[in-house]
């Protein structure tokens, strides 16, 4: 029997609204690792190829990397040649298609309803209507609402297993009516993702007016969602529609076979495998998470995993006009921003950053704008989730509980940050986690491609994974209490590697930062204050902890929970610029 | 590097496609002269419908209506026409309470169809239909002067141009506007008060084309009647001298506001056109364009947020701003002969 080869080099080309990545993946030193990754800016919109902004982030990469890919021509040699020149395998993850709208049809707002929100809120959906169990009382409007809404995609769940059927009998009934009503070009595909006891009369009434398919029960029992299954078939649809509408994505797509798929998919399966693998590792009994976090140019997205249970969000970047966020979205950037800078400047800044999906940041008010904007997309997805996960414990009024280790940072508005200090602060006030974590940079958006490519060949994933392609940024101790501002919080000894010993006093309401080099191990000696949790079992209880340096060492974070920035204007400045000296960002 | 285009000119050929997001019926010719306000395509969707209950009215079982329908679906049915009946010594019949198409039969319940959404696309634009797509809309073309904008509130309207020429040294206040007319598309550069647009509103003009809005101006300019549309953004930023000088000429004359959502897949941006006899040489661009010196920018970063400008150079180093980003810069030289760096992606193409 023949032993599978493994592919000498693997290509990842990620495609997102803004920005196209492409990144080598081959062996050096007997482990795969990555060899390169450029960056060009995503050919999208009318008259435009797709492709183009690939051959330009190839091009780039090809001289930067000492590993010929392309041919002369332009073209990809595949697979390698007799000279060792190209690569063995592509993979492909987009983010770039537009939400397709979705109506999701199922019983209560508690149950299959909820079970079914968390599923489009995990993808590049748009839920238009939620009809419930209520909705049935008068079939004639429910018809016409569906009529009306005109979705893409019909998502019918409800009824656990073994559970409620007569309302789901009526909805296949309304279903397959308005089906029949809608234009044949019109008719939306189905997810039937209720009651299995169903499926089959799901099959022969709504088969013949739509594209139907069947999925595993998405609330199997009340408050267990199976959400995998039906994710995968939306995936599917959201990949088929957006290759019809993006022109290059069809090829780009053969081009990586069966790898490619839809970017926040391919992040929840590493993210999901990494909660596993974290699970079966742990040799204690504490419940250990993981979070990715991407800011992207187009969509804020947050994948999550804790004890066997996983969940995303994907939200969109920019409000609606009418969108009831829309004045907590401006309060919290002027509230944030480390600058004084009016309400109405903070606004203008949020009308105008909408206008320009490619703006960077030229001056540090700006820089400090965008910076609050992404504490608050931080914030309004961590919110979602927790709304969409009980098991998230997120609370705008106490921060995330749970431990979450690590954090794993994407995006170019966090990876890209001049400077780490000022964006750990960030990601503290944007999502304020409780006792230890790490907070680890993924600069080349690796993440969902290493999720893709874990498909076919999970030996890449894993030895990338231990590589250093992600960047330490920092480890966080997170220390909260009920005392009186600056009273005694915390005592630290630290012990370095390289032979230092100190101690430190960290005071309630301050942020303390132990500079520890990139790489450099420490052991800290932990003794809070009897009052002072910082996650080592509860209230008081300490301990021994060994970190590895990252950009920014150690951060103790003793500001309490939540992190409220001063109302007055002087003071909030003066706060957030006192915190940002600590970690290491002066001002001008 | 690729940035977006946003023209700001007189165009020899304005093409425009105007579709229907379903298929539907074309109303137009190709060669046809066509007004703003003509509809290009139909499409009629069914958005009412009536049940009538078959089966509790006989008295049957829901699965054996269709053995007593004497009507069938499709057929089109007028107000008391029988649709079921079972027959026997005591005949039982149903009949239809109102006229309509009889669609489908959903639970022993005939449904009709009654009432019918028409959805239209119109020209929005004076303009000649070019080529037909067929089912769904047409290719329309003109000449003339070309204006796009960053945002618009979803509107469309035509009216004679009014210029509130002050309004490019001053912010619009109530003493400009005392000639503005009920019809008519009225074009300002800054617009930071939110009583102008109640007024604007109460003398019903037809559009606006504004430079600026304040920030805070643009939840309500979303719900105005009419098209309006903000040629570079929210908040107190330079009107451009150029954008005046370039509508000067047309004053009074029809002027076609099509203030669509900015949909970058789509390439679509909200603009105005106002057509013109052919006679000019200027090109239609592309929606995105790679900067070249030369080209005319408007600035989005900076202290000289919203100055336009000419690309002078592009540096191949990158250059570290105080924001301490590192990034690829161009200078550009500003209507006031200041040369400024910025980002090569803060800047757009004014074409």
């Amino acid at each position: 029997m023949a032993v599978p080869q493994h592919p000498a080099s693997v290509l990842g080309l990620d495609l997102g609204r803004v920005h196209t990545r492409a990144t080598l993946f081959g062996i050096a030193e007997g482990k795969y690792r990555v060899l390169g990754s450029e960056t060009a800016h995503t050919t999208l919109g009318r008259d435009l190829h797709l492709g183009k902004g690939v051959g330009e982030a190839l091009k780039a990469l090809q001289t930067g990397c000492e590993h010929p890919f392309l041919k002369e021509s332009g073209g990809l040699i595949l697979p390698h040649d007799r000279l060792g020149r190209g690569v063995d395998r592509v993979a492909l993850t987009t983010s770039a298609g537009p939400r397709l709208n979705v109506t999701l049809l199922g019983l209560s707002g508690t149950g299959s309803l909820n079970a079914a929100s968390a599923l489009v809120d995990g993808l590049p959906l748009k839920s238009v209507t939620a009809l419930g169990i209520a909705d049935l009382v008068d079939e004639t409007w429910a018809i016409e609402t569906l009529m009306k809404t005109r979705p893409e995609i019909v998502v019918l769940a409800g009824g656990e297993d073994a559970g409620a059927e007569d309302p789901i009998r009526r909805w296949i009934e309304v279903l397959r009516t308005a089906c029949r009503l809608m234009p044949s070009s019109h008719q939306p595909v189905i997810i039937y993702a209720g009651n299995p006891r169903l499926e089959t009369l799901a099959k022969r009434r709504l088969e013949p007016v739509g594209k139907l398919q069947v999925v595993p029960n998405i609330l199997p029992a009340y408050g267990e969602y199976d959400l995998v299954p039906a994710q995968m078939a939306l995936e599917e649809e959201i990949l088929r529609q957006w290759k019809s509408a993006l022109p290059g994505l069809s090829g780009l797509c053969d081009l990586a076979k069966d790898l490619n798929g839809v970017t926040c998919r391919a992040v929840d399966r590493m993210v999901r495998y990494l909660g596993q693998s974290k699970r079966l590792d742990s040799a204690d009994l504490a419940i250990s998470g993981i979070l990715a976090v991407d800011l992207g140019g187009q969509y804020t997205t947050v994948s999550g995993s804790l004890g066997g249970l996983a969940g995303s969000v994907v939200l969109d970047k920019f409000l609606d006009v009418d969108d009831a966020l829309w004045e907590r979205a401006s309060q919290d950037v002027y509230k944030w921003t480390g600058e004084g800078v009016t309400q109405e400047a903070a606004d203008q800044f949020l009308c105008n950053y909408a206008l320009v999906p490619t703006f960077v940041p030229e001056t540090q008010v700006e820089l400090s704008l965008s910076q609050a904007f992404a504490r608050f997309r931080l914030r309004q997805a961590v919110e979602r989730f927790a709304k969409n996960y009980p098991w998230f414990d997120f609370r705008a009024d106490r921060g995330l509980r749970g431990h979450f280790e690590p954090i794993i940072i994407s995006g170019a508005v966090l990876a890209n940050a001049p400077n780490p200090g000022g964006l750990l602060l960030a990601l503290l006030d944007g999502l304020q986690p409780w006792g230890i974590t790490t907070f680890v940079l993924d600069r080349h958006h690796l993440l969902p491609l290493l999720g893709k490519i874990g498909e076919a060949e999970p030996l890449l994933a894993v030895q990338v994974l231990a590589s250093s392609a992600f960047d330490n940024l920092a480890t966080v101790i997170t220390a909260t209490a009920d005392l009186p501002q600056e009273k005694l919080a915390l005592t630290v000894h630290v012990e370095t590697e390289s032979g230092k010993v100190y101690e430190v006093d960290v005071h309630q309401g301050s942020l303390r930062r132990l500079v520890i080099p990139t790489g450099e191990e420490a052991v800290l000696e932990l003794e809070p204050h009897q009052r002072v949790d910082i996650g080592f079992g509860g209230p008081g209880q300490g301990g021994r902890l060994k970190v590895t340096g990252g950009s920014m060492g150690v951060v103790i974070d003793a500001r309490g929970r939540p992190v409220q920035p001063p109302d007055r204007t002087e003071e909030r400045v003066e706060r957030q610029r006192e915190w940002l000296r600590t970690l290491g960002v002066e001002h001008d | 590097m690729l940035v977006d285009v946003y023209q700001a000119g007189l165009v020899k050929e304005i093409r425009r496609e105007r579709r229907l997001n379903l298929p539907g019926k074309v109303l137009v010719n190709e060669g046809q002269q066509l007004e703003p306000s003509d509809a290009i395509a139909e499409a009629e969707l069914t958005d009412q419908i009536y049940m009538v209950d078959i089966a509790s009215s006989l008295g049957v079982e829901m699965l054996d209506v269709k053995h007593f329908l004497v009507r069938q679906p499709g057929e089109m049915l007028y107000e008391d026409d029988v649709i079921a009946q079972v027959e026997g010594a005591i005949p039982r019949l149903v009949r239809t309470p109102r006229p309509g198409k009889f669609a489908a039969l959903h639970q022993g319940r005939a449904v009709l169809q009654v009432g019918c959404e028409t959805i239209q696309v119109q020209a929005g634009m004076y303009g000649l239909v070019q080529s037909i797509i067929p089912e769904f809309g047409a290719t329309l073309v003109t000449s003339g002067l070309l204006l796009q904008g960053v945002w618009g509130n979803g509107r469309m309207g035509v009216g004679e141009l009014h210029i509130l020429d002050g309004s490019w040294l001053a912010p619009v206040d109530a003493g400009m506007l005392s000639e503005v007319e009920g019809g008519q598309v009225v074009a300002a550069g800054q617009c930071l008060d939110a009583e102008v647009l109640d007024y604007l509103a109460e003398r019903e003009i037809a559009g606006l084309i504004v430079e600026s809005l304040a920030p805070g101006m643009m939840s309500e300019a979303a719900l105005l009647p009419f098209p309006v549309v903000a040629l570079q953004g929210f908040g107190s930023l330079p009107p451009a001298p150029f954008i005046l000088e370039l509508l000067k000429p047309h004053a009074g004359l029809m002027i076609c506001v099509h203030a669509a959502g900015f949909d970058r897949l789509a390439g679509e941006r909200p603009e105005a056109i106002l057509s013109l006899p052919d006679g000019f040489e200027g090109g239609a661009m592309a929606h995105r364009m790679l900067l070249d010196v030369g080209q005319r920018v408007r600035v989005f970063s900076g202290e000289k947020l919203g100055q336009v400008g000419e690309v002078t150079a592009l540096g191949d180093e990158l250059v570290t701003f105080t924001s301490g980003q590192r990034l690829p810069a161009a200078i550009v030289r500003l209507g006031d002969g200041l040369q400024i760096t910025v980002p090569q992606q803060n800047l757009v193409i004014l074409g």
